[in-house]
């Protein structure tokens, strides 16, 4: 039995758990490659075209496993904390690919209060994966996968972003994180879901071109757990989604604690709940004196690296420039 | 002798090249359109500029503008920069108090939010072509007539109907209703060129504080009727510079003279025998890797000079020269009204 992972949406969060679980059920995985080109494509034409463009390359990498696993693991993300949700394509991700895909075999992600995964609806889908499996194995797989996330994430609070505590964890030597001295003195917060951030093809290798023009990089994971849940100034209430509260607090940590010289916001065209946290954060940045320059990015199927290295940058340029103007 | 400094800027509709001597004047400067061939282009405007040096060498070449690299490689650039950062240098040398650049080109718009000489902020127009030269260009010659018949046109109208310029596909289709219905030819040009500044200004000048003087450069600043247009929307007016249409290059050019003017270190260029050389880019694919990435090989006298299009850089690493002129790209721009 081999089973296919696919690495996309929250694979960038969830990868130690969802591969070390499997491990521990002694079930082999096959995890898809990084998007390529051709997945990205395969994605484009299988997804319907209204879907935003991290849902359709989850299609892709869905068909890159089709023939090549005896079944496929489906996550979907129900709610995340006491009364957050994740997005609606998100929660019916698993009814949307199913038809398409009829072995895939969905595992609900819900978090509760704590932001702790529940094992409930796992425990019931296990079976069509693990034919038989006692309650006891069961839980002690889940156990070692929570210490594996638990690790991952440890990680992220030493300062490694997800994307460098993975290769970590993998072996590889990534470089130690910390206030390393970046010979151009500027500091960026690269702000955005996981699956554009960490996935290389969608935002075109934009964490990679910030470190060859030698500028300082951030994200929203490595900032301490206390500063992820701080609410929005003058917002009255809670933003609705929980992902965009956590970009929105990052961004508001980057401005003030940890202040950065300029702030990339990545969003993913065609994503709903962005349209709004992208406007709350510009406005908020156009009323605040000193806030870091911010730039928006929009990621779609289009995006030629020529144009977003322009951005990328000018946007450089107008922080040194900026910074100059502020040292006289 | 006076030292010589030269600006290419290679767009995706034109290639410009200024030459500048050490006192920032403009010697010469030309205005090409790429027409899908860029290097062929470059080469072009470098033989003009050969004359217009009368021969001279240059003491330093800076390229711009979205096929920069390329030209980069080609000429052997010692600076090679985005071109926003060359539209707003090109403007402060131009108006040094100038608080609003707007820029629209053939393929892209943008502004730059310039305060105290310092550029502040900046947006460009994204996937959308709405609102740009080609647009313009293409609803001209739908009309039948020439792109400068249009501008004149819509400075005629009494009364510029109103055109959905949302969107360039609503925007075509609604010119088309009210040609059916009657109205006359420069009513609707001019009620395009409104609907094409309100577009830019809700769509690239969305949220940003338009501040005067404003500075309106770029090939479709040529345009009388879109001049107009944002003179009437925004209640102030806008300063066209003599040099418009070639504002990049100049910028490239302000650039480069600003790095070298001083200093006796030698220019990266490849020389004057250039315009005689065949130069020639062909396709490649790679197949080492699930990305197959598109390469592009760029031959100079029949030598490799460069590969381009490889994610991981194994290709375009290949030739020392691409590393050397990458990293001078990264530098910081200097303020030459400061």
């Amino acid at each position: 039995m081999l089973l296919g992972i696919p690495r996309s949406l929250f694979f960038f969060y969830y990868n130690p758990f969802w591969t070390s679980l499997w491990r521990e059920l002694e079930v082999e995985c096959l995890v898809s490659p990084p998007t390529t080109p051709a997945i990205l494509q395969q994605g484009l034409e299988l997804a319907l075209d209204e879907f935003c463009l991290p849902v359709k390359v989850h299609y892709g990498h869905l068909a890159y496993l089709e023939n090549r696993v005896d079944l496929i693991f489906s996550p979907a993300f129900g709610r995340w904390g006491k009364r957050g949700h994740f997005c609606p394509k998100l929660k019916a991700i698993h009814d949307l690919v199913k038809h398409r895909f009829p072995r895939s075999i969905e595992f609900w992600h819900d978090l509760d209060e704590k932001e702790i995964l529940q094992p409930g609806p796992w425990w019931k889908a296990i079976p069509s994966i693990v034919p038989g499996v006692k309650r006891k194995r069961f839980r002690a797989a889940w156990g070692e996968a929570c210490r594996q996330q638990a690790a991952f994430q440890q990680l992220w609070v030493a300062g490694y972003n997800p994307a460098e505590a993975a290769a970590r964890l993998g072996g590889e030597n990534a470089a130690e994180p910390g206030e390393p001295e970046h010979p151009s003195g500027l500091k960026i917060a690269v702000l955005g879901h996981p699956y554009l951030v960490y996935d290389e093809a969608l935002n075109q290798q934009i964490l990679a071109l910030l470190h060859t023009k030698n500028v300082g990089v951030y994200t929203k994971e490595t900032i301490p757990p206390s500063a992820r849940k701080k609410l929005w100034p003058s917002q009255g209430k809670e933003v609705f989604w929980p992902l965009g509260q956590e970009l929105l607090a990052a961004a508001l940590h980057y401005s003030t604690a940890e202040r950065v010289d300029g702030i990339i916001f990545l969003t993913a065209c065609l994503c709903g709940p962005d349209a709004i946290t992208g406007e709350l954060l510009e406005k908020y940045m156009a009323r605040t004196d000193a806030a870091p320059a911010l730039l928006n990015l929009t990621l779609d199927e289009h995006t030629g690296r020529a144009g977003l290295e322009t951005r990328v940058e000018a946007f450089i340029d107008l922080l040194h420039w900026r910074k100059k103007n502020a040292a006289v | 002798m006076p030292k010589l400094f030269l600006g290419i800027d290679v767009g995706s509709v034109s290639t410009n090249l200024v030459l500048l001597d050490e006192d920032r004047n403009v010697i010469d400067r030309i205005y090409l359109r790429t027409s899908g061939r860029p290097l062929q282009t470059v080469q072009e405007g470098l033989v003009r500029m050969k004359e217009a040096a009368g021969g001279e060498e240059i003491s330093g070449v800076a390229t711009t503008g979205s096929a920069r690299r390329l030209a980069g490689l080609l000429v052997g650039a010692d600076l090679i920069k985005n071109e926003i950062t060359t539209h707003a240098v090109a403007a402060l040398y131009y108006r040094p108090d100038v608080r609003t650049v707007i820029e629209i080109g053939g393929q892209d718009s943008k502004v730059i939010i310039i305060r105290d000489g310092i550029a502040l902020d900046f947006a460009m127009n994204t996937i959308c072509a709405a609102g740009t030269g080609s647009f313009l260009d293409q609803q001209a010659a739908r009309l039948g007539i020439s792109i400068e018949e249009f501008s004149e046109l819509a400075l005629t109208a009494d009364d510029p109907v109103a055109i959905a310029g949302r969107c360039a596909v609503f925007a075509e289709s609604d010119m088309i209703h009210k040609q059916q219905i009657g109205h006359p030819l420069k009513n609707i040009a001019a009620g395009l060129c409104e609907a094409l500044v309100k577009n830019y200004l809700n769509n690239v000048g969305k949220g940003k504080e338009i501040l005067p003087p404003v500075i309106f450069q770029g090939g479709v600043a040529a345009n009388l009727g879109i001049r107009r247009a944002f003179e009437k929307i925004l209640g102030y007016e806008v300063i066209t510079p003599e040099y418009y249409d070639v504002m990049g290059a100049l910028g490239a050019a302000l650039l480069v003279r600003e790095k070298f003017v001083n200093s006796g270190s030698p220019t990266a260029f490849v020389g004057w025998s250039l315009c005689e050389e065949e130069i020639s880019t062909t396709g490649e694919r790679c197949h080492d890797c699930a990305n197959n990435c598109e390469l592009a090989v760029l031959r100079r006298g029949g030598k490799i000079v460069a590969y381009f299009g490889d994610r991981c850089g194994k290709w375009s690493q290949r030739v020392p020269e691409a590393a050397a002129t990458q990293e001078v790209g990264s530098r910081a721009p200097a303020n030459p009204s400061a």
